[in-house]
């Protein structure tokens, strides 16, 4: 039996105002070579200077992964020489990165270990044409960190679990977008098998930006290895990339054709220095992590597990569920209008990241206290929100004061009277043992209370009476 | 020659560079040389390390090979402020295409 | 003595425009330069047009800096923009900066009037400047003799009377090992002491902005101007600030000044009979001398060579003639494109540093060479600190012997590498150091003093050496360039 090993290294692109090394914006998009200095485009005797909060950002998404952090940490560079890299050097951490010994822990309770974080910077983009390549420099200085797991994971649904539990970690510590399909968040996936206690040789396929074509690849490799070992053969330490359409992947570069990046410390930087003081400001500035927030939906808010997951599965949401329940006698009212009405409005996955709607959670939580005090039904609650979330008017403006006149126990009484006194030949039936008969009269009282009555008291009411 | 001034304080001298370490060398700086230059190149790097070779004669004890660090950050805030134009970044570039930089990949033919 | 204290006057009182100085120097260099071949671009219009404008400045009666309207020059590795700078190598012919210098951008902005760039080693690595694609710069006491290196045509141009002063880099001896080939002031500062901001890098731990200047007093002058924080160097010390003019003439009477022997030692009689001449001036102006050992500062040069093609070997990588500068005209691939256009583009000797400082950085090598290299440096520095706790400033020869011949260094390679002997454990420390002419050897050529000081100490190195000058008397060429005595 062939046992999958694998560790991830991922890359986050920080969502600082600046790149990490120079002043130049640091936006998505924007025309080629627009975002641009002598420092970023390593003109000669430029210098790079760091970004503060780089590191915060950094330390940061190290304390939402449990990690520690190095009070005194350093700069390195990284030789090599591609056209998207103005310096022929990345500067980057070698030895001695910001954070280490953190983890991720799956819903299984499993934990996959986070090696290190450390930050560095981003190349430029390359475009290639037959004739020639185009060169864009935008992107280069770019701030990312560099997350490294432990080879803990040893199954594609691990992997994906792991990848979308730090996705939304990182979204919810708000260091990064991690639009994968933007490529602000890339994997690196290195993956071995073996038959043994022994680790195999591993190889590694660079450049993942989906968690769908990670399993996929996963996959793929997994068999691929397998065939080759069972055929006698062994595994060359490889770079591999993979080609969507085919589903396949191909060799990049093997170990001999590796460059030896002769690591040492940039001397153009003073080393980095992070107080006690310093780390326990950064986690204080900590949000409430989605594995807390589900745990505390569940314990406190009563929502059940599923539809906790769901809510905080967008942090914007999240939010929003909170604002709106603050108050409320139940909150589960509030996550099914939102998982309900809204979700049912918003139908893409971008519309629901993004979560911009007329309403606010203030108007939401009205709402619900308006059903909660009996004086909205649920059936006009709903529609009374869609109408709330397509036009975007309130509440006090789609309601007149007889929707809102509230239906109290006395015209219930009242109306259930009158439709038991005006229809004898109904509760007749019904007692005679024609169950569904009951029906006719609670139409009768929703019809004569224009609809404000609760459908269900008045069924429970009429079943008192009669 | 070296040794006349050094005697007193050089080394074995234990490290003699080869062609191949030179050719790997000059791969990974991405230099191209002339295989007639080689020679010139081992017995000038061969040379310097002999020089360099000085530093190893005190077998010292684990010295502390990293500086202490001063005691301040040198970090920026993150305030962005204008970049450079387009046409400046690209002034030194000899070939460019809709604000990209063109790097042709093979040179054309006369 | 001040040249620039001189010139300011004349200007201030009309007695001369800026434009017409500026003619006179662009003039003495159109006579001199070919001889000398100090200066490699010449930039008469911005001179002109910046010489007006200081002459629009004093006839409106506005205050202006000692410095405005005094012709000077920059090494062609300090980054001027919109002008030409090529580190002397043909891989950056044609480059443009599109920014200046914080070190240049700062006398720009007290109305410094720039004649041109000049003449350097190929990316400040040599000690002749011979290794210049524009050919070697000529010492101006005899010709057939190299102004040093690596700011040799800086040296040149300042010692001949072609510029007031010059800037230009100190990363193993470059400023002031051609200052004492040639006889003129040349001042090192403490590393962080000036902004490297525009500075073309070559070893960044060690390279430093200096000044070349015809007199103590102009260097002073000249560094109180450029030194000082810059956000744009990350290295650049924070608070430090200084007015090294004021303190010129302290009385030194009392100062301890050591003299390591080993140095002493290693050069030539004559260069050691003129230095410890010097040393007896100082003596004789109540200093206390003491000479003791040092054996360290030998073992400096190997460590220096090292750490110094290591850095640039990354410095470099990035000349690759796709953003900026030359590239190849003939290739089938764009890895081949690079290879070929760094391959042809660069020197000898700038390809054997890069060679070098790739094999010391390597798998299997770094330890061995590379961290030893360091550690070496830091046991290095923690001994300056405890000599400099004995002694206010030492003294040395600036190089062991005096200016090579032309072409002397392709043959004499162990000359060569111990040129940098005295220069080098400064840069490795990162203190400031100043070489200034102490005498002639038998051929006329100029020998020069180092004398050196604990970080941040400039004010104090350059009193001693000021008043070293003014016991020593004149020393310079006074029948070539700009005659100042008229």
């Amino acid at each position: 039996m062939y046992k999958l090993t694998s560790g991830f290294e991922t890359h986050v692109e920080l969502k600082t105002n600046t790149k990490i090394f120079c002043c130049c914006s640091n936006e998505f998009g924007s025309e080629p070579n627009t975002r641009c200095c002598p420092v970023c485009i390593g003109l000669p005797g430029a210098m790079p200077r760091l970004n503060k909060k780089v590191v915060e950002f950094a330390v940061r998404a190290g304390l939402a992964l449990n990690c520690k952090i190095n009070s005194l940490s350093y700069m390195d560079r990284k030789n090599y020489s591609y056209p998207d890299l103005p310096k022929a050097y990345q500067i980057s951490q070698y030895d001695v990165p910001l954070c280490y010994e953190g983890f991720v822990e799956l819903d299984s309770g499993k934990r996959i270990g986070i090696t290190r974080i450390h930050i560095e910077e981003d190349a430029g983009k390359l475009i290639h044409n037959d004739a020639e390549i185009l060169i864009d420099y935008n992107r280069a200085g770019v701030p990312l960190i560099e997350i490294v797991s432990e080879p803990d994971i040893q199954s594609t649904e691990e992997a994906k679990e792991f990848v979308e539990k730090l996705r939304l970690i990182m979204r919810y510590t708000e260091v990064s977008d991690c639009k994968m399909q933007e490529g602000s968040m890339r994997c690196d996936v290195n993956i071995s098998v073996s038959d043994t206690d022994k680790l195999g040789t591993r190889t590694e396929i660079k450049n993942m930006n989906s968690i769908a074509n990670i399993q996929k690849a996963m996959e793929y490799e997994f068999e691929r290895q397998i065939e080759v070992l069972e055929n006698g053969g062994s595994i060359t330490q490889e770079t591999l990339g993979f080609d969507e359409k085919s589903g396949t992947t191909y060799s990049m570069r093997t170990k001999e054709d590796a460059d030896d990046y002769r690591f040492f410390r940039e001397p153009d930087l003073l080393a980095i220095h992070i107080s006690e003081e310093d780390i326990e400001r950064i986690r204080q500035t900590l949000p409430e992590l989605p594995d807390k927030k589900i745990k505390r939906y569940v314990a406190e808010l009563g929502i059940n597990k599923k539809d906790a997951e769901l809510l905080i599965k967008y942090p914007r949401v999240a939010e929003f569920f909170e604002k709106a329940s603050k108050g409320v006698n139940s909150p589960k009212k509030v996550a099914n209008f939102i998982l309900g009405v809204i979700f049912g409005f918003l139908k893409s996955e971008t519309l629901k990241e993004e979560f911009k709607l007329k309403i606010t959670p203030e108007s939401l939580k009205g709402i619900v206290l308006l059903v909660e005090s009996g004086k909205l039904n649920m059936s006009k609650a709903k529609t009374t929100l869609e109408q709330m979330l397509l036009s975007g008017k309130r509440a006090e403006e789609l309601l007149s004061n007889e929707d809102l006149g509230g239906f109290d126990e006395d015209m219930l009484l009242c109306l259930c009277g009158k439709a038991i006194d005006t229809n004898p030949k109904i509760v007749a039936d019904y007692k005679a043992g024609k169950d569904k008969a009951i029906m006719a009269l609670v139409g009768y009282v929703m019809r004569e209370s224009k609809g404000r009555a609760d459908a269900e008291k008045v069924k429970e009411k009429l079943k008192e009476i009669i | 020659m070296v040794k006349s001034i050094y005697k007193d304080i050089i080394g074995a001298g234990d490290c003699v560079i080869n062609e191949n370490d030179i050719m790997r060398m000059a791969t990974l700086a991405k230099l191209e040389l002339k295989p007639h230059e080689v020679p010139f190149y081992i017995s000038e790097v061969q040379r310097m390390l002999d020089y360099a070779e000085a530093v190893n004669i005190e077998d010292s004890a684990e010295k502390v090979s990293e500086a202490e660090p001063l005691d301040f950050n040198s970090m920026r805030e993150d305030i962005a402020s204008e970049s450079f134009t387009v046409s400046e970044i690209l002034s030194n570039a000899e070939k460019t295409e809709g604000g990209f930089i063109k790097l042709r990949k093979r040179s054309e033919n006369e | 003595m001040s040249n620039v204290i001189k010139l300011h006057n004349l200007l201030l009182n009309k007695e001369i425009s800026a434009r017409e100085l500026a003619e006179k120097y662009l003039s003495a260099i159109n006579c001199c330069n070919p001889d000398l071949n100090a200066y490699i671009n010449i930039t008469e219009e911005d001179a002109i047009l910046k010489a007006d404008i200081i002459d629009r400045k004093i006839a409106g009666g506005e205050d202006i800096d000692m410095l405005a309207g005094i012709p000077m020059t920059l090494k062609d590795n300090i980054s001027t923009k919109g002008t030409e700078t090529t580190c002397c190598s043909k891989i950056l012919e044609g480059y443009k900066p599109i920014y200046n210098a914080t070190a240049w951008q700062r006398l720009k902005d007290r109305g410094a009037v720039h004649l041109g760039k000049t003449n350097m080693d190929e990316f400040a690595m040599g000690c002749t400047c011979e290794t210049s694609v524009f050919g070697s710069s000529k010492n101006p006491y005899n010709t057939d003799f190299v102004a040093g290196g690596s700011s040799g045509g800086t040296a040149s141009a300042v010692s001949a009377n072609l510029a007031v002063y010059g800037i230009g880099s100190d990363t193993g001896g470059s400023v002031r090992q051609p200052a004492s080939f040639c006889g003129c002031v040349g001042l090192k500062p403490t590393y962080g002491a000036v902004s490297r901001y525009g500075l073309i890098a070559y070893a960044s731990s060690l390279d430093t902005v200096g000044v070349l200047a015809g007199n103590v007093t102009d260097a002073a002058i000249v560094f109180d101007r450029i030194l000082g924080f810059d956000p744009m160097d990350s290295t650049s010390t924070p608070d430090f600030s200084a007015c090294t003019f004021d303190f010129l003439n302290k009385n030194i009477s009392g100062r301890k000044i050591g003299v390591p022997k080993e140095l002493l030692e290693r050069a030539s009689g004559e260069v050691r009979d003129c230095v410890v001449k010097a040393i007896g001036d100082f003596e004789n102006m109540g200093c206390e001398v003491e000479y003791f050992s040092m054996p360290s500062l030998v073992t400096a040069l190997p460590a220096y060579y090292i750490i110094a093609c290591a850095e640039a070997s990354s410095n470099l990588g990035r000349y690759d003639g796709i953003r900026y500068g030359n590239k190849s005209e003939h290739f089938e691939s764009i890895h081949h494109m690079i290879c070929k256009t760094r391959g042809e583009k660069f020197g000898d000797e700038v390809k054997k540093r890069i060679i070098l400082g790739t094999f010391v950085l390597s798998e299997g090598y770094y330890d061995k060479y590379y961290a030893k290299a360091q550690a070496l440096r830091f046991e290095l520095k923690s001994q300056f600190e405890k000599v400099f706790e004995k002694y206010d400033a030492l003294i040395t020869p600036t190089s062991p012997k005096t200016a090579f011949k032309l072409s002397q260094v392709q043959t004499d390679k162990e000359g060569a590498f111990n040129a940098d002997l005295c220069t080098v454990p400064v840069n490795l420390a990162g203190l400031p150091a100043l070489s200034v002419p102490c005498g002639k050897d038998s051929l006329g050529l100029p020998i020069g003093m180092q004398i050196i000081g604990n970080k941040f100490s400039e004010s104090h190195i350059l009193n001693l050496a000021h008043k070293y000058e003014e016991a020593r008397g004149d020393f310079g060429i006074n029948n070539m360039g700009v005659r100042l005595d008229v």
